[in-house]
Formats: structure tokens, sequence, C-alpha cells
């Protein structure tokens, strides 16, 4: 598949089929979240690659989760790794974001359904994992196979998204 | 899943959506109820009660999330008239 193709068929997945996921599917996801850029090189984030009766748990304290998936990769932010080295605070999201997207596109390409979510209780979802205190759960992402196809939703023209500065120079 | 872990689902649902709307977007809240109402719906359907199966279904097939605030205002409007039937 081409990078462009996993781009544009890429879509938040919401409903998802019982079939298991394997470990090595997974490790597949996380290597190209470890090939993601990472400001400094420092990589703050670990994901916890949860399934069964815990996943099935954080789903109950995370309304945004839809569907059942058979898999949640919680990604927490390491803050202590993170101060360490300092810095802008929006570097650490910007980071779990890239990854996450290298996972999404990742699993497009192994025709996996997947789903960014932001809505979940972060107090519940640390206490299921027993976090230690360092680690903050910033982001989930659900994975699974899918049970439906979306449709592309509307999309802003280049023109929109572009200020084109010193071209005609 | 047995009845007791299906309202123990709900509660969860509705307590965990409550606290987390405090830190998302006003317009999340009326798709958060909704969310709430189909799966208690889906519960009394579980338990025989069916008058309402096809408001349930009417709900299951509405993306709320994805509704401008007009559009949300008509679909519910839509689904008050269906009570009213």
């Amino acid at each position: 598949m081409k990078l462009i193709d996993a781009i544009k068929k890429r879509r938040s997945i919401r409903k998802f089929t019982d079939e298991d996921i394997s470990q090595e599917e997974i490790k597949e996801l996380i290597q190209a979240a470890r090939w993601a850029p990472s400001g400094g090189n420092l990589y703050p984030w670990i994901i916890k690659a949860v399934t069964g009766k815990e996943a099935k748990k954080i789903s109950q304290f995370s309304p945004g989760v839809y569907g059942d998936p058979p898999v949640l990769l919680v990604f927490c932010i390491d803050e202590k790794k993170f101060e360490k080295k300092g810095g802008d605070e929006v570097v650490k999201y910007m980071d779990i974001a890239i990854a996450g997207q290298n996972i999404c596109l990742k699993a497009m390409e192994m025709d996996l359904g997947s789903c960014f979510i932001r809505s979940f209780n972060k107090r519940a979802v640390s206490k299921i994992l027993e976090l230690d205190r360092r680690y903050n759960p910033e982001l989930i992402i659900t994975i699974g196979y899918s049970e439906e196809t979306p449709k592309p939703p509307s999309k802003k023209s280049i023109d929109e998204l572009v200020g084109w500065v010193g071209w005609n120079e | 899943m047995n009845e007791e872990d299906e309202y123990y689902e709900l509660v969860t649902f509705m307590i965990t959506s409550a606290r987390g709307l405090i830190d998302e977007p006003k317009e999340y809240a009326p798709a958060r109820m909704m969310d709430s109402v189909e799966k208690l719906l889906k519960v009394l359907e579980k338990n025989d009660i069916e008058e309402y199966k096809e408001i349930r279904e009417k709900i299951e097939n509405e993306n709320f999330f994805n509704k401008d605030e007009e559009e949300l205002a008509g679909s519910l409007d839509d689904i008050v008239e269906m009570l009213l039937e």
C-alpha cells in the first residue's frame, strides 16, 4: 500500500469485530511508533498494550471508546523523564501525536481499524493499569478489525490550508 | 453480560461522561446524553421492555457528534416527536 493511500483510507473506526489481535501484530504497530521523531530524541512516553478484561474495564470508564475494541494502546507520558530534560510542555504531546498517527497508518496497512481517544477517565485508567505516578495516560488508540467502512468526511482544499510565502519571487 | 453488569456499565458511562464533559467541548454534552439514552434503552430491551425500540434504532443510526447545532436540534426534535406519538 502506498503511503498516500493509507493516509486517505484511514478512518476513525468505532465498530470492531470480536476477532483477536496477536502480540505480533501489536509489535508491528509499536515498531511504527518507535520510528516516529521525538524532540531531542527523548521519547518521553511508554505504551501499555491492553486486551481482555482490563481493556473492557478501561472501555467502561472511557466515554469516547465505542464498539468493543479488542486492544487499547494507552500512551502514557513519562513526566519524570520529560521534567529531567525540561523544555516546552507542548513537545511531549506532539511526540505522542506523531507516534500515534504512525500507529494508525500502519494499522491501515495491516487492514486494522483504529481511533484516537481522548475522552477517558485518567484517574480510572491509572488505577486499572496500576501506573506509577510518573506516568500520565494522555491518549488511547483503539485497535481491532473494523466492522464498518465510514465515508470520508469533507476536507478543506489545499488553498484553504496553505499560505504560500516566497514562491513568486 | 448480566443485568447487574449492564447497569454498572450504564452508570459508569454516565458518571465518567459527566466528569469528562467539564474539560470537553460543550457540543459533546447532548451527544453523550443520547449515548446514555441508547445504552439505557438497550438494557430495557434486554429486559423485554420494547416500547422504545424504534427510538433506540433512530438514535443508533444518528451520529450526534458530527452534526452542526441546527442539525442536532432537528434530530432531537424528531425524537421528541416520536415520544409524543
